[in-house]
C-alpha cells in the first residue's frame, strides 16, 4: 500500500476556496480563479469514480499581487508570489492518500528590478528513499538518485539541498504561509476580522490547526527513534492522517 | 387523472384558455366577479390574468398579482395548500415600474420575458407567462407546453412530497437525477448544497401550507435560473473553452465522454421554463476529464479526442460569462475585461455573477456591487 498524506477531499476544499474568496487585496482576480477551479476539480474528483487522480493548479501558477511590505515598514522591492502545486492521489475508502507531489513558491520583483527573489517547494513523498513514478502512478526502475532518502514532507529552497522536514504539507497551508509572508500584518488583520467572507476561514484555521498537530505528531513519532535525525528520513509506516 | 388548470380572466374565455392549454386538461375559468372555486387546493395551476380592471363594488384596482395575495390569504384562513400561481398576460412591460426581487433597489424597467426569476417572488408568484398571439402557432404551442410544464411540475411534487413535506431523497427523485451515471452521486451532493424547501417531518400529517409548491418555488425562484445546481448554455461553453453553437456538436459524439455530457442536459420538471440548463455535476464532470485530458495533448487535441468530433476552440483566455446590467447572462469574456458582483438578493449558493467592467463602470448602482478589492484592480472609480 502507498504512503503518504491521507486527505479528505472535503477540508481542502473549503480551505482553498475561503482563501480564495478571502484574499482580494492579496491575490489576482486571475489567481483567486485557479483557486476555485482547483477547489472545484477536487470535489468533481471526490464524487467520480476515479481511483487515481493528480491535483494541480494546472498549467499557470496563481500570482500574488506586489507586496512592499514583507520587511517590515515598506520600501522594499515590489515582490509577489507565483503559486502552483501537484499531488498525485490514490482513493482510499472514504478519503485520498497523496502520495507524491510538490506544492511550490516561487518570488519574483517586478517594475524596473524585474526578477526572480527565489523561491522554495515542498515536496510530499512516502519517505524513505526516494522513488520515481511514472505518469500513471506505477514506480519506475530506480535510478542513481534512488540512494537518497527524503522525510515524508520536506521542504526545499532553491536547491536540491537542504531538504528541511516541513509541518506545512498541503496547498493550502503552504499557500497562506506565503501570504502571510508578503503581508504580515495586513494579512493577520484580514483573517481576524470580521465579513462574510472572513468567516469562511474559521473552519479554514480549525482545520489548518488539526493538519499541523498531525504533520508535528508524526514528525515527533519519527523522531522518538534512537537516531532521530536519520529517522525523520524513514519510510512512513502508516499515513499521515490530516483528516 | 387529467391535469386540472384554474384561469382568473375578466377577458378570456374557455375556449381561448382550451388552446393555450396540455389537451385533456381540466380547465375551469373564472371572471373576477364569479365565484370562487370550493378549494383552489384542488387544482394542479392556478392562472392569473394581470389587467382585472377595477371591481365596482370596492372602487379598487384588482389585477393578477392582488388576486394571489388574496388566494394567499385563503389559504391562510383555510390551511389549505395551494398550486403554483403564475401570472399570465398580454403585456410583458407591465412591471416595468416593480423593484425586482434581485439588484439594486431600481425600476424592473422592460419586459419579464427572461427575467421571470426576479420579478416572481416580488409578486408573490411562482411564475409569470406572456398570452400568445394566437396567430403565431410556435408561440401557442411553447405556451401550451410551459403551462403543462408547470401543472405536471406540481403534481409530481405533490406525489412525491405526501402529506408529510418535502425530504431530500424526494428533491433528487423530483428533478429526475440519473443515478446511473458518473456524475450523479457529485448532483445529490449539489443539490443539498442548493439549499432546497427540507420540511419533512417523518410521520408528520398535513402538510405545511405550502410544501410541494415551495419545491417549484425553489426550483423556479433559485436553482434554475441561478448558475449553481445547473449551468446555462454560455455557463457550458465557457467551462469546457468552446463555442455555444458547438454545444450540441459535442454532446452527440458517439463517446463515453460525450454521452455522460449529453445526459447532463436537464429535462426535469421546469425545463421548458427557461433557456436550456445542464447539471453542474455533468459539466464538472466533463470538464475535469477535459483538464486532465489536456495536460498530455493542450486543450483542442484533448476535447478532440474525448468527444470524437472536431469542434474549434473558444479562443478566450481566462473566460467567464457576462452578464447586462439586468444580471441577465448575456455572453463569453476574457476575465480581465470582467469583474464579479454581489447583487442584492443573489441567491447564497448560487455563483456569483460576472459584468464586463465597462458595464459595471457605466452606472454607480452597479459600481457599488463590486468588491473595492476588485474595483481597485480593475481601475474602477
Amino acid at each position: 500500500m502507498k504512503q503518504g498524506i491521507k486527505f479528505r477531499a472535503a477540508p481542502l476544499c473549503a480551505s482553498l476556496a475561503a482563501i480564495a474568496n478571502s484574499s482580494g487585496h492579496f491575490i489576482t482576480r486571475e489567481g483567486r480563479e485557479l483557486l476555485h477551479g482547483a477547489a472545484n476539480r477536487l470535489t468533481a474528483t471526490d464524487s467520480s469514480p476515479k481511483q487515481v487522480f493528480v491535483w494541480s493548479t494546472g498549467g499557470q501558477p496563481v500570482k500574488s499581487l506586489p507586496s512592499r511590505v514583507y520587511k517590515g515598514a515598506g520600501g522594499a522591492d515590489e515582490l509577489e508570489a507565483h503559486f502552483w502545486f501537484r499531488w498525485r492521489c490514490e482513493r482510499l475508502d472514504d478519503c485520498w492518500i497523496a502520495y507524491e507531489g510538490s506544492v511550490n513558491v516561487e518570488l519574483h520583483t517586478t517594475g524596473d528590478a524585474a526578477g526572480r527573489y527565489g523561491g522554495y517547494h515542498v515536496d510530499i513523498c512516502e519517505g524513505g528513499l526516494h522513488v520515481e513514478y511514472d505518469s500513471d502512478g506505477v514506480e519506475k526502475e530506480k535510478q542513481a538518485e534512488a540512494g537518497v532518502r527524503h522525510c515524508f514532507a520536506h521542504s526545499h529552497i532553491d536547491k536540491a539541498m537542504p531538504r528541511l522536514p516541513s509541518v506545512l504539507v498541503t496547498p493550502p497551508d503552504v499557500l497562506e504561509f506565503a501570504l502571510t509572508e508578503l503581508w504580515p500584518t495586513e494579512w493577520k488583520r484580514k483573517i481576524a476580522g470580521s465579513t462574510g467572507r472572513t468567516n469562511q476561514l474559521k473552519p479554514h484555521h480549525l482545520a489548518q490547526r488539526r493538519r499541523i498537530h498531525r504533520v508535528l505528531s508524526s514528525l515527533a513519532l519519527q523522531a522518538s527513534n534512537p537516531y532521530p535525525i536519520t529517522a525523520l528520513h524513514d519510510r512512513l509506516k502508516s499515513p499521515v492522517e490530516l483528516a | 387523472m387529467p391535469l386540472r388548470i384554474c384561469l382568473i380572466d375578466d377577458k378570456w374565455t374557455k375556449a381561448q384558455t382550451d388552446v393555450v392549454c396540455p389537451e385533456g386538461a381540466e380547465i375551469d375559468v373564472r371572471g373576477i366577479d364569479d365565484e370562487t372555486p370550493e378549494d383552489f387546493s384542488n387544482f394542479d395551476l392556478v392562472l392569473l390574468d394581470q389587467n382585472l380592471g377595477i371591481a365596482p363594488a370596492l372602487k379598487t384596482v384588482f389585477d393578477g398579482s392582488g388576486v394571489a395575495s388574496q388566494l394567499r390569504a385563503l389559504a391562510r384562513r383555510d390551511k389549505i395548500s395551494l398550486p403554483p400561481l403564475a401570472i399570465l398576460t398580454s403585456e410583458p412591460n407591465l412591471f416595468e415600474f416593480e423593484v425586482p426581487a434581485v439588484g439594486p433597489e431600481r425600476p424592473f424597467g422592460g419586459s419579464f420575458i427572461g427575467r421571470e426569476a426576479h420579478l416572481a417572488p416580488t409578486l408573490d408568484v411562482e411564475w409569470l407567462l406572456l398570452k400568445p398571439d394566437f396567430d403565431d402557432e410556435a408561440a401557442v404551442e411553447l405556451t401550451r407546453q410551459r403551462i403543462g410544464d408547470l401543472a405536471a411540475s406540481y403534481r409530481s411534487a405533490v406525489a412525491l412530497a405526501g402529506a408529510d413535506g418535502v425530504s431530500m431523497d424526494e428533491s433528487s427523485r423530483f428533478l429526475g437525477l440519473d443515478a446511473a451515471q458518473p456524475w450523479a452521486a457529485a448532483a445529490v451532493n449539489s443539490i443539498a448544497a442548493s439549499l432546497p424547501p427540507i420540511s419533512q417531518e417523518p410521520g408528520e400529517s398535513g402538510s405545511p401550507p405550502r410544501a410541494p409548491a415551495s419545491l417549484i418555488r425553489w426550483l423556479l425562484h433559485r436553482a434554475l435560473p441561478y448558475p449553481g445546481l445547473f449551468l446555462s448554455d454560455l455557463q457550458l461553453s465557457s467551462r469546457l473553452g468552446v463555442a455555444v453553437r458547438d454545444l450540441d456538436k459535442l454532446a452527440a459524439g458517439a463517446t463515453p465522454w460525450a454521452s455522460a455530457l449529453s445526459a447532463g442536459r436537464y429535462a426535469g420538471p421546469g425545463s421548458t421554463l427557461m433557456a436550456r440548463r445542464w447539471w453542474t455535476s455533468a459539466v464538472d464532470y466533463a470538464a475535469l476529464e477535459l483538464f486532465e485530458a489536456a495536460e498530455d495533448v493542450g486543450p483542442t487535441e484533448a476535447l478532440q479526442k474525448l468527444a470524437g468530433v472536431e469542434v474549434a476552440p473558444l479562443g478566450i483566455d481566462s473566460p467567464v460569462v457576462v452578464s447586462d446590467e439586468s444580471f441577465v447572462e448575456i455572453d463569453i469574456a476574457p476575465l480581465e475585461q470582467a469583474v464579479q458582483v454581489r447583487p442584492p438578493g443573489w441567491p447564497i449558493e448560487a455563483m456569483l455573477p460576472w459584468l464586463a467592467v465597462k458595464t459595471a463602470d457605466g452606472h454607480p448602482w452597479l459600481r457599488y456591487l463590486v468588491d473595492p478589492a476588485d474595483a481597485r484592480e480593475v481601475g474602477l472609480a
